[in-house]
C-alpha cells in the first residue's frame, strides 16, 4: 500500500468516515463509493486557501491581473501544468476564463487570458527542469487595493520551513501534523481525496470542473495552432 | 581623453535624478549647464545640486555656451523631435530618453537628422549596464541550459505620474490622443511608454526580431488615471522563442511630488525579473536583487530598497568613448526602431484584440 493511501486511510478511521476512499495510482484521483472522480489537490494546498481567502473576504481589491510562473520537472505534461493552473486562477479569484491565447515552443507556453470580470490572466509555464525537481512558481493577484502572492514580496521563489546547515545542506517544508513526512504537493493529495469521501458531492463538482479545464486546456491548444485569440 | 562637456535639458524626465551624480563625479565629464523646462522643476534641481548654471530656456543655454558637446534630453516624448533638431542642427551629440518618439514618421525624422548633421544619438536603455543582465548573458551564452525557449520578463514599477506629471497626459507621453480600445475610456501613453526595456532586452537575449505579438489591458489600478497603468504582453519571435512582457505600473505608490522616502505603497517600486527557459533548465534572475528592507520612517511601513544604482555609470562611460571615437551606440536610433514598432503593435493588438504580426 502507497504511503498515500496509508495516510489517506488514517484520516478516514480517525474521523469515522464511513466512505472508503482508494487513490488511483497517479495520485490524481480516487474513486469513493464505486465513482472515480479527479482530486484537483491544488485546491487544497493551504498557501491557496489562503489566498482565495484574501480574494473572498476583500482582504485585497478588484483583481487586475493574476500572475503565474511555473516551472515544472520534464517528466509533467505541460497540458498537464495549464490545466492546474488555468483552475489555481480561476479558483482562488472566482474568474471564469472567456478567452485565451498561447504561444508555445517546445517546453514552454506563455499563456494570457480574459475572463469575465475583465481581469487578465497570465501564464509562463515550463516544463524544462530536470526528473525529480521540485515545482518553482509564483502565484500573485494584482488587485486596486494591494498585492497578494504566495511568495515572499521581494522574491520570485520558494522560501522553507526549516534550513539545514550542516556537512550537507537541506530544505524542509513541513505543512501538516497529522500527515508529517508528507510533500505539501502530496498533502494536498490526501486531503484533497479525504474530502471527496466526507463529501462525494464535491467529487461530482470535481468532475464537471475538469471536464471545463480539459474544453480550456483544448482552446489553448486550437489558440497555439492557428495564432488566434480564442474566445469561449 | 578630454573631458565630455555636457548639459541637460528640461529636466522634467523620471530619471533627470539618476544623471546628477555621474555628470558630477564622472571624470570623463565637465557638467556645463541645465536648461529647465518650468519654475518647479527648477526649483528641485536648484535644490538638488549646486555650482551648475539653470537657464529658463534651451536656446539661452546653447547660446551661453557654445563650448556644448552634448546634451542629456531630459524631456517628456513629445518635445524630443523639436529637441534634437535644435541640437543637431547645432552638430551637439545626443543621449535620448528611452522613447525618442512613438511616431514613425517622426522617427525617421530624426533618423535623417542625425544621419545628415554627422552627430551620435545613443538612446538610453540603462539595463544593458547591469551586472546581472551580464551574468544572465553568459550563463546563456556558456551552452551548460541548451537551446532558449522561451523568455519571460516584467519591468513594474509605481506609476511616476504624480511627481512627472507629463507621463499621465497621452498626448506628452505617447505624442497623440488614441484611445486604447472601443469602449474603454482610457487612452495610450500609461505604462507600456514608461516601459521599453524588456521590449528591448529580448532581442539581444533570443537573437532575434518579433514575430508576432498579443496583449491585453487590464482594470487600471488607479482608476483616475486616463491612460493604461496594467497591461500583458506574450508572442513569439521569429526564431520561435515564446515570450511574456510584463511593463505594468503594478507597484502602487503615495502619491507624493517630489520622489523620496515614503514613495512606496506597495513594498518596491521597482521590480525588473527575467526568466529564460531553456532545454536544461531556468535562470531566473533579479536584475535589482538582492535588497534591503525596512519598516521605518516616513511611514513605518515594511518597504524594500533595492541596492543597486549604478546603470548610468557604465551608460555614461559608453555614451562618452562614443562621442570621442565617433562610434555608433550600441542602442542607436536604428536598433531602437524594432522596440518601438513592437510597443505600437502592442497597442494595436490591445485596440483589435487579434495578435499583430511583425
Amino acid at each position: 500500500m502507497s504511503i498515500l493511501q496509508e495516510k489517506l486511510d488514517f484520516l478516514l478511521d480517525k474521523y469515522a468516515v464511513a466512505n472508503k476512499a482508494t487513490l488511483t495510482e497517479d495520485g490524481k484521483c480516487v474513486t469513493v463509493a464505486g465513482k472515480t472522480y479527479p482530486i484537483l489537490p491544488w485546491r487544497s494546498e493551504r498557501r491557496f486557501a489562503e489566498l482565495k481567502k484574501m480574494v473572498d473576504t476583500k482582504t485585497v481589491g478588484s483583481i487586475s491581473h493574476f500572475k503565474i510562473m511555473s516551472l515544472n520537472p520534464k517528466t509533467v505534461a505541460l497540458d498537464e501544468v495549464l490545466l492546474r493552473e488555468l483552475d489555481t486562477a480561476e479558483f482562488i479569484g472566482s474568474l471564469a476564463v472567456t478567452q485565451i491565447f498561447k504561444a508555445e515552443n517546445g517546453p514552454a507556453a506563455s499563456v494570457i487570458c480574459m475572463t469575465d470580470k475583465e481581469a487578465v490572466i497570465t501564464l509562463e509555464l515550463s516544463n524544462n527542469l530536470k526528473e525529480g525537481a521540485e515545482v518553482i512558481d509564483k502565484h500573485e493577484i494584482i488587485t486596486d487595493r494591494g498585492t497578494a502572492c504566495d511568495r515572499a514580496m521581494d522574491s520570485q521563489t520558494p522560501l522553507y520551513s526549516l534550513y539545514v546547515y550542516g556537512e550537507e545542506t537541506a530544505e524542509y517544508t513541513d505543512v501538516d501534523f497529522e500527515l508529517y513526512g508528507l510533500t505539501a504537493e502530496l498533502v494536498a493529495i490526501v486531503r484533497g481525496a479525504f474530502d471527496i469521501a466526507k463529501n462525494p458531492a464535491l467529487g461530482e463538482e470535481n468532475q464537471a470542473v475538469y471536464n471545463r479545464l480539459l474544453s480550456l486546456v483544448e482552446a489553448a491548444s486550437l489558440s497555439a495552432e492557428k495564432c488566434e485569440n480564442v474566445i469561449l | 581623453m578630454k573631458r565630455l562637456k555636457i548639459a541637460m535639458m528640461s529636466m522634467t524626465h523620471g530619471h533627470t535624478r539618476k544623471y546628477y551624480d555621474v555628470l558630477k563625479n564622472n571624470p570623463k565629464l565637465e557638467w556645463v549647464a541645465v536648461s529647465t523646462e518650468n519654475e518647479v522643476v527648477k526649483a528641485n534641481f536648484l535644490n538638488a545640486v549646486e555650482g551648475i548654471p539653470c537657464y529658463d530656456s534651451d536656446e539661452a543655454m546653447l547660446d551661453a555656451h557654445p563650448e556644448i558637446e552634448a546634451v542629456v534630453i531630459a524631456s517628456d516624448n513629445a518635445k524630443h523631435y523639436s529637441q534634437m533638431k535644435l541640437l543637431a542642427e547645432r552638430k551637439i551629440d545626443i543621449l535620448s530618453m528611452k522613447i525618442p518618439t512613438f511616431d514613425m514618421e517622426e522617427y525617421e525624422k530624426i533618423e535623417k537628422l542625425i544621419e545628415e548633421n554627422g552627430i551620435i544619438c545613443q538612446v538610453e536603455l540603462e539595463c544593458h549596464y547591469n551586472p546581472v543582465t551580464v551574468r544572465f548573458k553568459e550563463q546563456l551564452a556558456s551552452g551548460k541550459l541548451g537551446k532558449l525557449y522561451a523568455f519571460n520578463a516584467r519591468n513594474t514599477t509605481l506609476s511616476p505620474v504624480w511627481a512627472f506629471p507629463w507621463q499621465g497626459v497621452p498626448e506628452l507621453s505617447y505624442g497623440k490622443r488614441v484611445p486604447i480600445k472601443e469602449g474603454n475610456p482610457r487612452f495610450r501613453g500609461g505604462a507600456l511608454c514608461d516601459h521599453p526595456h524588456i521590449f528591448d532586452m529580448i532581442r539581444w537575449i533570443a537573437d532575434s526580431e518579433f514575430d508576432y505579438v498579443f496583449a491585453h489591458v487590464a482594470p487600471n489600478l488607479r482608476h483616475d488615471l486616463e491612460e493604461e497603468d496594467m497591461l500583458s504582453v506574450v508572442g513569439k519571435m521569429k526564431n520561435g522563442v515564446t515570450f511574456s512582457l510584463d511593463p505594468s505600473w503594478s507597484n502602487m505608490e503615495e502619491r507624493i511630488k517630489v520622489p523620496g522616502p515614503g514613495w512606496e505603497l506597495y513594498p518596491k517600486r521597482m521590480e525588473v525579473y527575467m526568466t529564460a527557459n531553456c532545454e536544461n533548465g531556468s535562470v531566473v534572475a533579479d536584475l535589482f536583487g538582492p535588497n534591503v528592507c525596512h519598516n521605518g520612517a516616513p511611514n513605518d511601513r515594511y518597504t524594500v530598497q533595492y541596492t543597486y544604482f549604478d546603470e548610468w555609470v557604465g551608460l555614461i562611460d559608453e555614451f562618452v568613448e562614443n562621442i570621442r571615437l565617433r562610434r555608433q551606440p550600441k542602442i542607436n536610433l536604428a536598433w531602437h526602431k524594432n522596440t518601438i514598432r513592437v510597443m505600437n503593435a502592442v497597442y494595436e493588438s490591445i485596440a483589435t484584440g487579434k495578435p499583430v504580426k511583425l
